[in-house]
């Protein structure tokens, strides 16, 4: 009877062993899942390194240069859910005042490492002298793979900037002599003015008496006559204080906006002065006047 | 009387099962002497486990966020009772983007945060599942942000692979 059991225990004992040796079954299912796009966001355009007047972080100044470009650097950022690799694009494009797009958009390049799900962008723009003052607008817009877009944009105040150059640093009323009560009046000098701000230019305009070397004889500033048309036409004589201003100059400004001022000297006599012969200096003074609001 | 025993072997025969993935059962055979007045077999099996359905769609899911719960039911259509185990190699997506087998994870009873699922298999401790019965887990794709990796809109597709352990 013993012997008879022996194989039943010992088939339960293997059975066992297999079971508990570990012995699996494998089923497997697919799995799978539609990743959907979480469409790009543009987080901030940063403009705070032109701007010319910290002190108002709110309102980015940005301040022309007299007859040269302003560099307007502009950092952006944005990101992406499904990361920053699937940004796949940005451009940053600048506005008029009007809204009106100048120029091509630019392609930004990254700026930095980008890390997790933002990236950000670099650019810059150049403003001209003669750019109109008023509120730029810097768009971004990013797109991911998928061709989603987003926008945001940032504004910056171009500032106006009232300024001018003279095309010469001296005016000579003539290498001959002058005699008393004689006047350069038939061929007056000219000093070519040019706008380099941003702003219609009118000008005011002073000057010192003028001094002969030994400084005891001076020849008036109002003997200095200026005007805006080369038949001197209207011409005034000028003065030490206050400036006269010649509300009619118009100078607009622009890349090539320039125009002449004339300038024509009338001698005094003998007979009302002392005038020694000599050359007489002194300091002719030409300003830009903001154009008086109708 | 002297048993003539030749020798006892044991055998693991396959059974197919209809659904939805045959698993192997086990029948362990003792032959016995010709001679034995009586036919003595120890059987173990067959062990049988089916899972359904037969594929786990997460649906859309967007980075960072995670899928609705997918039901995938376990029945014990074997005679032994089963410990399981659930492994994946998590999912493949476009341009070569991958979400880990960690990002799947795997609720046994509801209130439960779940454990994530892991390449190597993880065991669904304390889940016994006897004969003739089944059981319900919830599958969750966790999508992982964009700010973890990169996890590119489109199709993943992967393998959950279930590994049922017969228990003594």
């Amino acid at each position: 009877m013993m012997e008879a059991r022996a194989p039943v225990l010992l088939s339960v004992l293997v059975a066992s062993l297999l079971v508990a040796s570990g012995s699996g079954w494998g089923s497997q299912v697919d799995s799978q899942a539609q990743v959907g796009n979480d469409p790009p966001s543009a987080l901030a355009i940063d403009l705070s390194a032109a701007d010319a007047d910290p002190n108002t972080p709110e309102r980015i100044e940005v301040a022309p240069r007299a007859g040269t470009t302003v560099t307007v650097p502009v950092v952006a950022s944005a990101e992406d859910g499904n990361g920053w690799r699937d940004l796949a694009q940005a451009e940053i494009q600048l506005l008029d005042p009007q809204g009106n797009p100048l120029g091509e958009p630019v392609t930004a390049p990254t700026k930095g490492e980008p890390r997790g799900k933002k990236k950000e962008f670099e650019a810059s723009f150049t403003m001209n002298y003669y750019d109109p003052p008023g509120a730029y607008k810097v768009r971004l817009s990013v797109k991911d793979r998928a061709n989603d877009l987003r926008t945001i944009e940032a504004t910056f105040h171009y500032e106006e900037l009232l300024a001018i150059s003279l095309g010469s640093s001296s005016v000579s009323f003539g290498s001959g002599a002058i005699g008393p009560g004689a006047s350069t009046h038939a061929a007056p000098s000219t000093v070519a003015i040019r706008n380099t701000g941003n702003v219609v230019v009118d000008l005011a305009l002073s000057a010192t008496d003028l001094t002969n070397p030994e400084g005891d004889a001076t020849i008036s500033a109002s003997r200095i006559r200026y005007a805006s048309v080369a038949d001197m036409a209207g011409e005034r004589g000028l003065a030490t204080s206050p400036p006269v201003s010649d509300a009619n100059f118009n100078l607009a400004p622009g890349a090539t906006a320039e125009k002449n001022a004339y300038f024509d000297i009338h001698m005094p006599t003998g007979e009302e002065q002392f005038i020694p012969a000599a050359t007489y200096r002194g300091r002719l003074t030409i300003g830009a006047a903001a154009e008086a609001s109708s | 009387m002297t048993l003539r025993l030749f020798a006892i072997i044991g055998a693991l025969v396959l059974l197919g099962l209809a659904s939805p993935v045959p698993i192997p059962g086990l029948v362990l055979v003792v032959p016995v002497g010709a001679d034995q007045a009586e036919g003595i077999a120890a059987v173990a099996g067959p062990a049988a486990l089916s899972v359904a359905p037969g594929a786990v769609d997460f649906g859309t899911v967007l980075p960072g966020t995670s899928s609705e719960p997918v039901r995938l039911t376990l029945a014990n259509t074997g005679s032994v009772p089963l410990r399981l185990a659930l492994a994946t190699p998590g999912l493949s997506g476009p341009d070569g983007a991958s979400i880990p087998a960690a990002a799947i994870r795997v609720v046994l009873a509801e209130g439960d945060s779940g454990l994530p699922l892991a390449e190597a298999g993880t065991n669904l401790r304390g889940v016994t599942l006897g004969p003739g019965s089944e059981t319900v887990l919830l599958v969750i794709l966790d999508a992982p942000s964009g700010e973890d990796s990169d996890v590119p809109a489109g199709a993943y597709t992967g393998a959950i692979e279930v590994t049922a352990r017969g228990v003594a």
